[in-house]
């Protein structure tokens, strides 16, 4: 038996339960950090990343409005959907080089590598927060629906939370083991953008085919209703949930599998 | 009460760069003394080859061996980051670690910032940072350069800084990896009078280190390590005659080698 600063102290189960909880609320606060990190040195910092956004939505409406869209509320249809997309994409694209990145903690510290993945998750959810004017903006512009079922945004959020902690997790191994992936990764990205129904619509055709057997289009639409105060479908709550708790499962097998001997492909 | 028991402890370290050419890499024999193995999982290095340790509570252990002996496999292993690959360990006492002495430090962010950061990624709550706050500004003794980026920073004043946190949190046992070098003589001293604190509460201290100096300031016992194996294990004064009678052996035979070199390649033209 050994015992050492990452083990949580045991004793009665809600204590221990605490102990958890608490640490990983230094996770949270150190993603935050992380994301200011980033920006130290820039002028605006983090105003950056909604002025990228805002700068891609707006070229997207403005060339294939006419072409794809169909219907007024084209525009908003894109911004609301590329919202989601970036904030869940986000844990494919630094699903890859999430452990390998932080090697130097993982070498040199104790550390608990689930606690590095709520920092990395903290710190998405910073960067998605600051882009947040963006669908509001577009929600008062072209007049969307704020209602009662916006509130259906809170549990969409907790399964997408669910789901990137789980991709980040699984990427991150296979990212460790194979660095090929690292290469793999942003292909696979740049893909499922393009065949999730996000700038386009799945209303007829193939576009509708490819979105019916695309999981990812219904993540996007569990985020995008609530957000256009409409009610996602069954189906969408259905293969969601599947898929980020399911998805959860398989992170906490991978992580009790691998924890010992990811340090060794650092 | 503090401990640390080592029963004969092997750590197989992998060798593939993590790339799929490892499941191309054909096998090959290797000598029985060789530190590189092929095994059923693939090629592995002998870091640690059946050790076997016991750490009593209040000592000072100083690990010393050349490059590649082991020294900081054997630390990582007491700090719970690698596994043993077979044998038991058992250990005693909340464990802090100074392996590099800026672990998630921000180079950009200021040295005040840098303490909650790097002391939040080691597990402190923040009470406990408040708490303490004062005491490692004042241990580290920056001066004006606290507030000051710490990209700004010589390599001795990171280190005096990493050393502050990492002893802040009043740890039983204390690891440390060669990292004493950019430290100045003020600085060692007041880094003694530190870990006579820590030994005052029977905590324990395992050091890897080079300097002679640092050993004998701060060390009682000597762990000396080859090869991944236990080769000299007692005091600092025998354990620095043994040192510098094998240095003499060795540089002898390196000076018989290069004298046998010589002659060949006279020989030759």
């Amino acid at each position: 038996m050994s015992e050492t600063s990452a083990s949580i102290p045991s004793g009665k189960a809600l204590g221990g339960l605490y102990h958890g909880v608490a640490r990983y609320r230094g996770a949270v606060e150190l993603g935050w950090y992380d994301f200011i990190a980033r920006f130290r040195l820039s002028l605006i910092g983090p105003f950056w990343s909604p002025i990228q956004m805002a700068l891609f939505v707006a070229v997207i409406v403005l060339i294939l409005k006419n072409g794809l869209g169909g219907g007024t509320n084209y525009a908003l249809y894109v911004v609301l959907g590329y919202y989601a997309w970036d904030f869940l994409s986000s844990a494919l694209s630094e699903g890859a080089t999430h452990f390998t990145a932080q090697a130097s903690l993982i070498k040199n510290t104790p550390v608990n590598i689930s606690y590095i993945t709520v920092r990395k998750l903290s710190f998405l959810f910073c960067r998605s927060a600051m882009n947040a004017p963006i669908p509001l903006i577009a929600i008062f512009l072209y007049g969307g629906i704020v209602n009662i079922n916006t509130a259906m945004l809170l549990p969409a959020v907790i399964l997408y939370a669910f789901f990137m902690f789980s991709a980040l997790t699984v990427f991150g191994v296979i990212g460790a083991y194979f660095r090929d992936f690292h290469h793999v990764m942003p292909t696979i990205s740049r893909f499922l953008f393009f065949t999730t129904p996000i700038i386009w619509q799945g209303d007829a055709g193939v576009r509708k085919v490819i979105s019916l057997y695309n999981p990812f289009s219904y993540f996007i639409e569990l985020a995008r209703a609530p957000l256009n105060g409409e009610i996602a479908s069954a189906d969408a709550w259905i293969v969601v949930s599947v898929l980020s708790l399911g998805g959860f499962a398989i992170a906490l097998w991978v992580q009790s599998r691998f924890r010992s001997r990811l340090i060794y492909r650092l | 009460m503090n401990h640390v028991t080592l029963n004969s402890v092997k750590l197989h370290l992998p060798v593939g760069d993590g790339s799929l050419r490892d499941l191309f890499t054909p096998r090959r024999v290797f000598g029985d003394d060789s530190r590189i193995a092929d095994g059923g999982g693939g090629r592995y290095c002998k870091a640690l080859d059946g050790l076997t340790l016991e750490i009593k509570a209040g000592e000072q252990i100083g690990l010393m061996g050349v490059n590649g002996a082991g020294k900081s496999s054997l630390l990582r292993v007491l700090a719970g980051i690698y596994q043993p690959t077979s044998g038991s360990i058992d250990i005693a006492g909340r464990v802090s670690t100074l392996f590099a002495p800026n672990i998630g430090m921000n180079d950009n962010a200021s040295g005040y910032e840098n303490i909650y950061i790097s002391a939040r990624t080691l597990g402190m709550s923040r009470t406990q940072i408040a708490a303490q706050r004062d005491d490692i500004i004042r241990f580290a003794d920056l001066g004006e350069f606290i507030n000051m980026p710490m990209r700004t920073y010589s390599a001795g004043m990171k280190m005096r800084l990493g050393f502050a946190i990492a002893t802040a949190i009043e740890p039983e046992i204390l690891l440390i990896d060669e990292v004493f070098g950019a430290g100045d003589a003020a600085f060692r001293e007041r880094a003694k009078d530190r870990m006579s604190e820590l030994m005052k509460r029977a905590g324990i201290l395992v050091m890897a280190t080079h300097s002679e100096g640092v050993m004998r300031d701060l060390c009682s016992r000597v762990i000396w390590l080859e090869n991944g194996r236990l080769k000299f294990d007692g005091g600092v004064d025998e354990a620095m005659q043994a040192f510098k009678e094998e240095t003499k052996r060795q540089q002898a035979q390196v000076r018989q080698e290069n004298r046998r070199a010589a002659v060949s390649a006279n020989n030759n033209a």
